[in-house]
């Protein structure tokens, strides 16, 4: 099958998956300005009122423009998950092959120091830097950052265990290349596929955990658009019948996070699997 | 021996892995332009001491000397450690694991050009690249290709290549074609034969195979469970094993009408 080089083996559902995640980003690039209204404009006398004229998916109870808020609400709901990847695999990458190739006293100390972050969950990480830095993405982004990196650092660790025991590698030690060079431009773009399929899942499991923290108030803040705020925000509505705002929100959160989820299966079985 | 022009020495080598003594008291010189081999079954601690030679393992005690300088700690810095790499280089005994599946060959032997002759501008290195493939009978195609589309052989013939392109005195072939089948071992072992004549190379050479001992190599010695067992002029200790021991190895070599003895007779 044809395909685009980097998702080659990952099939139609994989192509498929792909698009969600491309659509998410341009939409969270230039979600101001597709969004057909004003994302914060309120006008009490459009309280839950449903979709009509250009307002496709109605109202919420303030009278706001459901489509533009998910518009616009894209771009904390993943650029949040963005800052936790790109910290953690970047941290946990760095950690794993550092431990692989010096091996004795530093992947002893190493796992200790990660067994005891694996202690704890990212939303008990997120609630104390709320607590000690206030609320906000950037502190919930970083919590969660800390709190995956441990997972990333061990799969990673494998990984680079396996790639440090090739003989090429030993070739090029004999050659006399430093070792930091060797790590860059060799171990580690060969361990590039499981690098990118990690990150792939984990950003699904930080956009849930994101939205989950700011759904108790501790994330991104009302009335800031965001899909966590929204579903939140969505909660008066579901009691008297109106479930159009938590559930589009939701179904934003939902449909990324399965495509991303899927991609990441998929690019990870390539690359346990590919072929050397 | 007394050659105080040896290219490659080691005196009182010994190697520990916890208890186990892997490699035990082992001397050997190698004059310049000589090679030496290396010969012994699985586990008789040959390629513990090609490690130790190129650095890939630490002595536990005694000194290994190449081109007259000591190598038995480990490099300290730079410099040293791409002067090391300019005096010993190894081949593999897997053609398969001993290249970087998304390096093409030319990038492969470019990237030691850069390192081991850096006065080279981008023309001198891409002219000497070539040469060294037609050395080792690459044509321009396979020069191109990444390790993936090539044949256990000419990835060999790259490794040899890589090998050649730090401009080593001395190339440690541990079991280098040992992987490869029988008629692409005469080839790579004729391609050796040359390589020694064109650029005065010295080969250590660690083998179980008696037949590519012979061919490549002048001196020999013997080793069994980390020791030295017998030592000389390969075809003398070849033709006229002195040691129980070589004697069984050779007695194991299959020739024309060879049959299946049991070993415990021999023994």
């Amino acid at each position: 099958m044809t395909g685009i080089p980097g998702l080659r083996g990952t099939g139609v559902v994989g192509h498929l998956c792909a698009a969600v995640m491309v659509i998410a980003a341009v939409v969270a690039l230039a979600g101001s300005a597709l969004s057909p209204h004003d994302a914060n404009a309120i006008s009490l006398s459009y309280s839950f009122v449903g979709p009509g004229g250009d307002h496709l998916f109605g109202f919420d109870g303030n009278g706001r423009d459901i489509l533009s808020r998910l518009l616009v609400g894209a771009r904390t709901a993943i650029a949040g998950p963005s800052i936790v990847v790109v910290l953690s695999m970047t941290v946990g990458t760095t950690i794993a092959v550092a431990a692989a190739w010096l091996g004795g006293r530093f992947d002893a100390i190493s796992a200790i120091i990660l067994d005891v972050l694996f202690a704890f969950p990212g939303i008990l990480l997120a609630v104390i830097a709320a607590a000690v830095f206030g609320a906000g993405l950037q502190a919930a982004s970083i919590a969660l950052a800390i709190a995956y990196m441990p997972y990333i650092a061990r799969v990673l660790r494998g990984a680079a265990l396996r790639e440090r025991a090739q003989q090429y590698i030993a070739a090029l030690e004999v050659q006399g290349l430093a070792a930091w060079v060797i790590c860059a431009r060799h171990l580690v773009p060969n361990m590039i596929g499981l690098v990118v399929a990690q990150g792939t899942i984990l950003f699904g499991f930080a956009m849930v955990d994101l939205a989950a923290i700011s759904f108790i108030g501790l994330g991104v803040q009302a009335p800031q658009a965001d899909w966590g705020v929204m579903v939140a925000g969505g909660q008066t509505g579901l009691l008297q019948g109106y479930p159009a705002e938590s559930l589009s929100a939701g179904l934003a959160i939902i449909v990324v996070v399965i495509a991303v989820n899927v991609l990441g299966e998929r690019l990870t079985e390539r690359a346990r699997g590919g072929t050397r | 021996m007394s050659e105080p022009l040896a290219i490659l020495g080691v005196v009182g080598l010994r190697k520990e892995f916890g208890p186990l003594v892997a490699v035990d008291d082992v001397d050997f010189a190698i004059p310049v332009g000589g090679s030496l081999a290396i010969v012994g079954e699985s586990g008789s601690g040959k390629t513990t001491v090609a490690r130790m030679i190129v650095g890939l393992e630490r002595p536990t005690a005694g000194a290994i000397i190449a081109c007259g300088r000591d190598r038995s700690t480990p490099a300290r810095g730079a410099a040293e450690r791409r002067r090391r790499g300019g005096e010993v280089q190894i081949v593999f005994q897997d053609p398969y694991s001993s290249l970087d599946p998304r390096q093409a060959v030319t990038a492969a032997i470019d990237e030691v050009l850069r390192l081991h002759a850096a006065d080279l501008d981008a023309d001198a290195r891409r002219a000497r690249v070539g040469e060294l493939g037609g050395l080792v009978g690459l044509d321009e195609r396979q020069m191109r290709a990444r390790p993936g589309a090539l044949s256990g052989g000419q990835r060999q013939r790259v490794a040899i290549a890589r090998a050649l392109a730090a401009t080593p005195r001395v190339i440690v072939l541990d079991e280098s074609v040992a992987a490869l089948d029988v008629s692409i071992q005469a080839q790579v072992l004729n391609l050796l034969a040359d390589v020694r004549v064109a650029t005065g190379v010295s080969f250590l050479l660690i083998s179980h195979d008696l037949a590519v001992v012979r061919q490549l190599t002048e001196q020999v010695i013997v080793m069994q469970r980390g020791r030295i067992v017998e030592r000389g002029a390969t075809a003398a200790v070849l033709d006229d094993p002195q040691e129980p021991y070589t004697q069984l190895l050779r007695a194991s070599v299959p020739t024309a009408g060879w049959k299946p003895r049991r070993r415990a007779g021999a023994r």
